[in-house]
C-alpha cells in the first residue's frame, strides 16, 4: 500500500491511500462531525456533516467519501464547511423529534451528541413533525420510525453485512421512509441479528426492553450475547453452535472444553441456563443446546489435547477435598498449572453428585468415568475412601495450598412429626444408595417432599425400585417450580403425581410405620427472610397414603466446626477470591453456595484455581484456546422460514420401557438433528462484530486531539 | 469484470423529456452510438425504459422500470433500480457501481445520439401552458429564433435545475450543449410565478431522491415555505431565510440535482420580488391562481359518532376528540389533505368555503 502526504488543519499527515479523508482526520486526532458514516459499512455521503474545505476546489467535499491524495490541503473547520453541517442538524431536527429527554435513547444518541457538536443557528424553519406511528408488532426489535433522520445505516447494515435486505427505502406519502420489506420482518427474511440496532444512531429501531439485561457491569459481549452470559462459565455458545451447523463436532467439543472439563456429561445433565436466556425465546422457543453440546461432545477425537496447556512443575503441592465436579475441575486445572494435586474423595468412587446425586438413567457412568478418566491422564491423583476430618489438619501435611469442594451430601430433614420414622429418607442418603449399589427399600406408595430436580430423581429413582404409586408434593405452583419443566413433563408422562401448592403438615404412622403424609393447599406463597409465608386454604387438608416418605427439600454440607473451617449457616464461608477463614485453603462448589449446578461448580472450581495459582507465585491464568479459529461469516442471507424451523426435541424411550430401568432414557440428537437445530441459532454474536458506535467526546479523549 | 452500458432513458428532468423522444425518432443513431461506445470497453447493453414504453431495434435487453430520476444518470443509482431498489446516486472517487456482476456505465440516449452525429445539433424541449414540443436545433442558435420568448413574462431555462431570467434577456441567450438548454419554459403574464414555484418545488420533492439531508429535507422546506406564501403563513423573513439556505445548499448537497435544485426559486425570487412581497405582505396574487377562496374541511356534528378513525389518519395531528364526543378540526392545524374524508365510516367530514356552528366545547356525540 502507499502512503501520501497531505495536509488536514495544517497538521502534516501521512496517511495510507486507501485511507478516506476522514479516516486520515480521526487516525490522527482530528474530530471530523460524521454521523451516516459507520466503520463497518460503506460511505454513503448523505448526512453532510463530514464536509471540509478542499484548497482549490469550489464549494465543499464530502470526506467521508474522498479518498486521500497526495499533496492536499484540508481544512476541517472552515466556515462554509460548519454552516453547511449547522444546516444539516437544523434539517434533521424538523422532522426528528425535539424532546430528548422522553426518548429510550437519551444519553447513548448520535444525533444529539452530533447537534451538541455542530450546534444549531436557530434558522425558522418549518417542524415537520412525522406520525407517531411504532410498530411492536416484532418480539425482539421496535421500531419507532418518527425518529428516523434516514441515515440509512440500517438499510446498508441489512444488505451489505447480512445480505438480507429485510429494509429498504420506500417513499410513503411523498416521504422518503425506511420500510420493512415485507408484511413483517419474518416475511422480509429478518433473521433478528441485530445489525439495524447495532447501526441505528437514533433511538428509530431498539431492542425491545427485556430482550437483553441492562447491567452496565456487563461488557458488550456479555450483553449482546445472552446465552453465553446466562452460562456460569461464560462456554462461547454461538461459536460451537456454529461449529456444529459446519459439521466440525470435535471443534464444537474443543469449544466447550476451554470453559469446563465434563462437556458430554454437561450435555447430559447441566441445568442449561443458557437456554433460558436465549434471544429465541421471544419467537418460538429456546436453541436446544444442551442437546447439542452433547452431541458434540459424543464427537470428540480429542483434537484439542494438541492446543492444550501443559505447564512446567512448580514443585507446589495442592490437596483437594472432594472430587465432585469443582474438585476435578479444580484438580485438572491445577495440574495444568504445573502444580501436583492430590484429590481425597470419602465415597468408593470420583464424581460427587454427579455419580451419587444424579441417577443414571440421566448420567450414563461411561460417559463420566471417561471424562474423569480424562483428568487423571494427566496426572491428577484421586485417592477414594478418604474420610478428611479437618481441612486445616491436611493443610498441616504440607501441602502449599488446598481447595475444599465437600459438595452437599447431606439431606435436610424439615421438623415434621414422625419424620425420623423407619421408611423416612433423605434424597441426598437415598439416591446415594442406589448408586453404592445398595440401595434402600421403597414400599408400593411412595411420597416425595420437595419440587425441584432432586425431588424427581428421587420420585423417578422410587418408581424404577419397583414403587407402584409415586406422589411429589411441593410448596410451589407449576409454573414456580425449581424442577426444569421436561422433567417434570417426563415425570408425569411416567405417572408420577405431582401435587402443587401444599404445606407438609405431618407423617403418619401406624405402629411405628408411615402410613401417609398430611398435606394442606396453600395460596400467595412467598419467600421471606424467615422463609416461605402463604396462607393455608381451609378444608383443603389431605393424606396422600405412603409407606416410604423422602425428603427431597435441599441438602448441606456433611461437615462441622471440626473440618477446621468457618461456617456460615452449616455452609463453608468464603470472602472474595474464594478464600476461606484459613489462609491458603481455598472452597467453592455446592459446599460454599448451597445445592447449585454442575456447571455453577465448575466456573467457581475455575475462579478459585486462578486464585490459588496466584496465591501459589503464578499468574493465575488459565484461559486456553483449544478450538480452531473460526470465522464467522456475518452475511447470513434471507430466511423466511427462519420462525417456521421449530425446536428439535430429543428422541426419548417410551414410558414402559424406560420407568422400570436405570438405562439412559433420553436419547439426545442423531447428527441431522443437530445440525437443524444448530441452524436455528440465531448468531447472536454476530452482533459484537460491528464496530461500537463512538461519539465525539471518544474522538477526542481516546486521540488527545484537538479540544 | 465484465462491463454493463445501460443506456437510460428515465433521468429526464420533467420539463425535458428528451429521452425517449429520441430514442423513438432517431432509434438507429442512438444504436450506432450505443455500441461504438460499448465496443470502446467490451460491455453489453442493457436499455432502461419507462414502465409501459417500448422501442424496437434496440441493440441490448430491455429493463423497465417505474422509477424516474434525475440520478438515473449515477451508475450506482441505475445499479440500484436494476436491483429493484429506490435510485440514489453514489459520488465517490474510483467507485465502481456492480450490478449482476458487472461494472455499470450509463449513458443517455442524448449522448448516443451525440457520439454518432456530432454535438453541433441538440434537442429542446419548448414548454408552454400543458404543451409541450420538442425541437431539434443547432448549437450557437438564438433562443428568440426558437421560441416567442420576447414577449414573456420569464423563461425557465434547464427546468428543476434550471434559473428564471425575463422575456427579453432570454431571446437573447444562444443555445449551448449544456443541460440548461435542454429545455425552456415560458410562462406568460397571465401566470402567477409564485405559483409556478410552488409547482416546481412540488415536483422537486417529488424528484428527490432522499439520500442527502440537504435536498431531501430542503425540497420540503421549500414546498412548505413556497405554499404558505400562497395561503398567507409566510413571512417576510422568509425570503432571506430561503436565500441563505439555497446558498449553502447549492453548496453542500451531495448530487447536482441537489445543489441546483434551489436555483429556479431563487432566480425567481430576484427576478419578481414584488410579487413574491405582494404574495406575502398584501396576502394576494395579481393572477388570481394564489388565496383562492380555500376549500376547508369540517366535521358534521350531526353524523359524528366519535370513533376516532379520522384521528388516527390525521398526518397534522388536527382533529381533536374522545371517544364518543363529537371531533373537531384545528382549522390552524388542517392542511386540507383529505385523508381524514376516507378514514371515516360516516361520510360526515364535508367541504365548505365558510365554516357552518360547530361545537366550541367537548359535546356527546348525538347532543348537537
Amino acid at each position: 500500500m502507499g502512503k501520501v502526504n497531505l495536509i488536514i488543519d495544517g497538521k502534516a499527515i501521512v496517511a495510507d491511500e486507501s485511507k478516506t479523508v476522514l479516516e486520515a482526520a480521526l487516525d490522527n486526532g482530528i474530530y471530523i462531525p460524521h454521523l451516516c458514516h459507520h466503520d463497518d459499512l460503506h460511505p454513503n455521503g448523505g448526512c453532510r456533516l463530514c464536509v471540509v474545505k478542499q484548497d482549490g476546489v469550489d464549494g465543499v467535499i464530502t470526506s467521508c467519501s474522498t479518498k486521500v491524495k497526495e499533496g492536499m490541503v484540508i481544512t476541517t473547520k472552515d466556515e462554509t464547511a460548519e454552516k453547511v453541517r449547522k444546516l444539516s442538524v437544523d434539517l434533521m431536527f424538523k422532522t426528528h423529534p425535539s424532546e430528548c429527554v422522553g426518548c429510550p435513547k437519551y444519553g447513548k444518541c448520535q444525533l444529539a451528541s452530533i447537534s451538541q457538536y455542530v450546534g444549531d443557528s436557530g434558522r425558522d424553519l418549518r417542524q415537520q413533525k412525522l406520525p407517531l406511528i411504532e410498530n411492536e408488532e416484532n418480539p425482539l426489535m421496535l421500531h419507532e420510525m418518527y425518529r428516523c433522520i434516514l441515515c440509512g445505516r440500517c438499510v446498508r447494515a441489512c444488505s451489505e453485512l447480512r445480505g438480507v435486505g429485510a429494509l429498504k427505502f420506500e417513499k410513503v406519502d411523498g416521504r422518503m421512509k425506511v420500510v420493512i420489506n415485507g408484511k413483517s420482518l419474518e416475511d422480509a427474511g429478518c433473521q433478528f441479528c441485530g445489525a439495524c440496532v447495532e447501526v441505528c444512531p437514533t433511538g428509530s429501531i431498539r431492542d425491545k426492553v427485556g430482550v437483553f439485561k441492562d447491567d452496565p457491569g456487563l461488557s458488550r459481549e456479555m450483553t449482546l450475547v445472552p446465552c453465553s452470559e446466562g452460562c456460569p462459565a461464560h462456554i462461547n455458545v454461538p461459536k460451537y453452535i456454529r461449529f456444529i451447523k459446519e459439521g466440525n463436532f470435535p471443534a464444537a467439543a474443543a469449544t466447550v472444553r476451554e470453559k469446563a472439563p465434563f462437556p458430554e456429561s454437561l450435555g447430559y445433565i447441566c441445568v442449561h441456563s443458557c437456554e433460558l436466556q436465549c434471544k429465541r425465546n421471544h419467537l418460538d422457543g429456546p436453541l436446544s443446546i444442551r442437546n447439542l453440546k452433547r452431541f458434540a461432545a459424543s464427537q470428540d477425537d480429542g483434537s484439542w489435547k494438541a492446543n492444550a496447556f501443559m505447564k512446567e512443575s512448580t514443585g507446589k503441592k495442592v490437596a483437594v477435598i472432594g472430587a465432585g465436579p469443582a474438585g476435578l475441575t479444580a484438580g485438572y486445572y491445577l495440574k495444568k498449572l504445573g502444580h501436583e494435586v492430590t484429590i481425597f474423595e470419602k465415597l468408593p468412587q470420583a464424581g460427587g453428585q454427579m455419580r451419587y446425586g444424579i441417577p443414571s438413567y440421566r448420567l450414563p457412568r461411561e460417559v463420566l468415568d471417561r471424562e474423569i478418566a480424562e483428568i487423571e491422564s494427566i496426572g491428577v491423583e484421586i485417592k477414594c475412601n478418604q474420610d478428611v476430618k479437618s481441612a486445616a489438619e491436611l493443610k498441616a501435611q504440607g501441602y502449599d495450598a488446598v481447595f475444599v469442594s465437600v459438595g452437599t451430601h447431606a439431606g435436610n430433614r424439615l421438623p415434621l412429626e414422625g419424620n425420623d420414622l423407619p421408611g423416612v429418607y433423605l434424597n441426598a442418603d437415598f439416591l446415594r444408595s442406589i448408586n453404592l449399589g445398595k440401595p434402600f427399600e421403597v414400599g408400593e406408595n411412595v411420597v416425595v417432599l420437595g419440587g425441584g430436580n432432586v425431588a424427581i430423581d428421587c420420585a423417578e429413582s422410587a418408581l424404577r425400585l419397583g414403587a407402584k404409586h409415586v406422589v411429589m408434593t411441593c410448596l410451589e405452583a407449576p409454573d414456580k417450580m425449581t424442577a426444569s419443566e421436561e422433567e417434570v413433563t417426563w415425570a408425569k408422562e411416567d405417572g408420577i403425581i405431582v401435587e402443587n401448592s401444599r404445606t407438609f403438615d405431618a407423617i403418619e404412622s401406624e405402629n411405628g410405620k408411615v402410613t401417609g403424609l398430611t398435606v394442606t393447599g396453600i395460596e400467595g406463597l412467598k419467600f421471606g427472610p424467615k422463609g416461605p409465608e402463604f396462607t393455608r386454604i381451609p378444608d383443603s387438608t389431605v393424606t396422600f397414603p405412603a409407606d416410604t416418605v423422602i425428603f427431597a427439600v435441599g441438602q448441606h454440607p456433611d461437615i462441622t466446626e471440626e473440618f477446621g473451617l468457618e461456617l456460615n449457616r452449616g455452609r463453608i464461608a468464603t470472602n472474595d477470591g474464594h478464600k476461606t477463614s484459613v489462609e491458603g485453603i481455598y472452597a467453592a462448589g455446592d459446599a460454599v453456595t448451597g445445592t447449585r449446578s454442575v456447571i455453577a461448580a465448575i466456573a467457581e472450581a475455575r475462579e478459585a484455581v486462578s486464585e490459588i495459582d496466584k496465591f501459589l507465585g503464578g499468574d493465575g491464568n488459565i484461559e486456553e484456546k483449544l478450538a480452531p479459529e473460526q470465522i464467522a461469516n456475518p452475511c447470513i442471507g434471507k430466511n423466511e422460514n427462519l420462525t417456521k424451523t421449530h425446536r428439535n426435541e430429543p428422541t426419548v424411550t417410551e414410558v414402559d420401557a424406560r420407568k422400570c430401568n436405570f438405562e439412559p432414557m433420553d436419547l439426545g440428537f442423531d447428527c441431522n438433528k443437530a445440525g437443524c437445530e444448530a441452524s436455528r441459532c440465531l448468531q447472536c454474536d454476530l452482533r459484537v462484530q460491528i464496530s461500537p458506535q463512538k461519539f465525539w467526546s471518544d474522538f477526542l479523549a481516546e486521540e488527545g486531539g484537538q479540544q | 469484470m465484465k462491463n454493463l452500458l445501460v443506456v437510460s432513458c428515465v433521468s429526464d428532468d420533467v420539463k425535458a423529456p428528451l429521452s425517449m423522444y429520441i430514442l423513438k425518432n432517431f432509434t438507429a443513431d442512438v444504436v450506432t452510438g450505443v455500441d461504438k461506445y460499448s465496443k470502446e470497453f467490451d460491455a453489453e447493453t442493457i436499455y432502461l425504459l419507462p414502465e409501459g414504453e417500448d422501442v424496437s431495434g434496440l441493440n441490448g435487453e430491455i429493463v423497465h422500470t417505474s422509477q424516474i430520476s434525475p440520478t438515473l444518470n449515477n451508475p450506482y443509482s441505475v445499479a440500484q433500480v436494476l436491483s429493484g431498489n429506490l435510485p440514489r446516486p453514489m459520488i465517490q472517487d474510483d467507485y465502481v457501481a456492480v450490478y449482476d456482476g458487472k461494472a455499470v456505465s450509463v449513458i443517455t440516449p442524448e449522448a448516443a445520439y451525440g457520439m454518432t452525429k456530432g454535438f453541433e445539433e441538440k434537442f429542446v424541449a419548448i414548454n408552454k401552458g400543458e404543451n409541450t414540443e420538442i425541437k431539434k436545433v443547432n448549437v450557437g442558435q438564438p433562443v428568440g429564433e426558437l421560441a416567442a420568448v420576447d414577449g414573456a413574462k420569464a423563461v425557465l431555462f434547464g427546468g428543476l435545475k434550471g434559473k428564471f431570467v425575463s422575456g427579453s434577456e432570454a431571446a437573447k441567450l444562444k443555445i449551448d450543449e449544456t443541460e440548461k438548454f435542454s429545455s425552456i419554459t415560458i410562462y406568460d403574464e397571465s401566470e402567477c410565478i409564485v405559483d409556478a414555484c410552488v409547482q416546481l418545488m412540488n415536483k422537486a420533492y417529488e424528484m428527490s431522491c432522499g439520500k442527502c439531508v440537504l435536498c431531501r429535507e430542503g425540497t420540503s422546506q421549500f414546498k412548505q415555505i413556497v405554499t404558505e406564501m400562497t395561503t398567507g403563513k409566510a413571512k417576510m423573513s422568509d425570503l432571506d431565510l430561503i436565500k441563505e439556505v439555497s446558498e449553502l445548499i447549492s453548496i453542500g448537497a451531495y448530487c447536482p440535482f441537489g445543489q441546483s435544485m434551489t436555483k429556479p426559486l431563487t432566480s425567481a425570487m430576484e427576478l419578481f420580488a414584488d410579487e413574491f412581497e405582494e404574495h406575502i405582505k398584501k396576502k394576494s396574487c395579481k393572477c388570481g391562481k394564489c388565496y383562492k377562496q380555500a376549500e376547508l374541511y369540517y366535521i358534521d356534528p350531526d353524523e359524528c359518532i366519535g370513533c376516532g378513525e379520522c384521528i388516527d389518519a390525521c398526518p397534522e395531528d388536527a382533529i381533536e376528540g374522545k371517544d364518543g364526543f363529537i371531533h373537531i378540526i384545528d382549522q390552524d392545524l388542517c392542511e386540507q389533505c383529505g385523508k381524514c374524508v376516507s378514514a371515516c365510516d360516516e361520510g360526515c367530514i364535508k367541504t365548505a368555503t365558510k365554516l357552518p356552528k360547530l361545537p366550541k366545547k367537548k359535546t356527546k356525540c348525538g347532543k348537537w
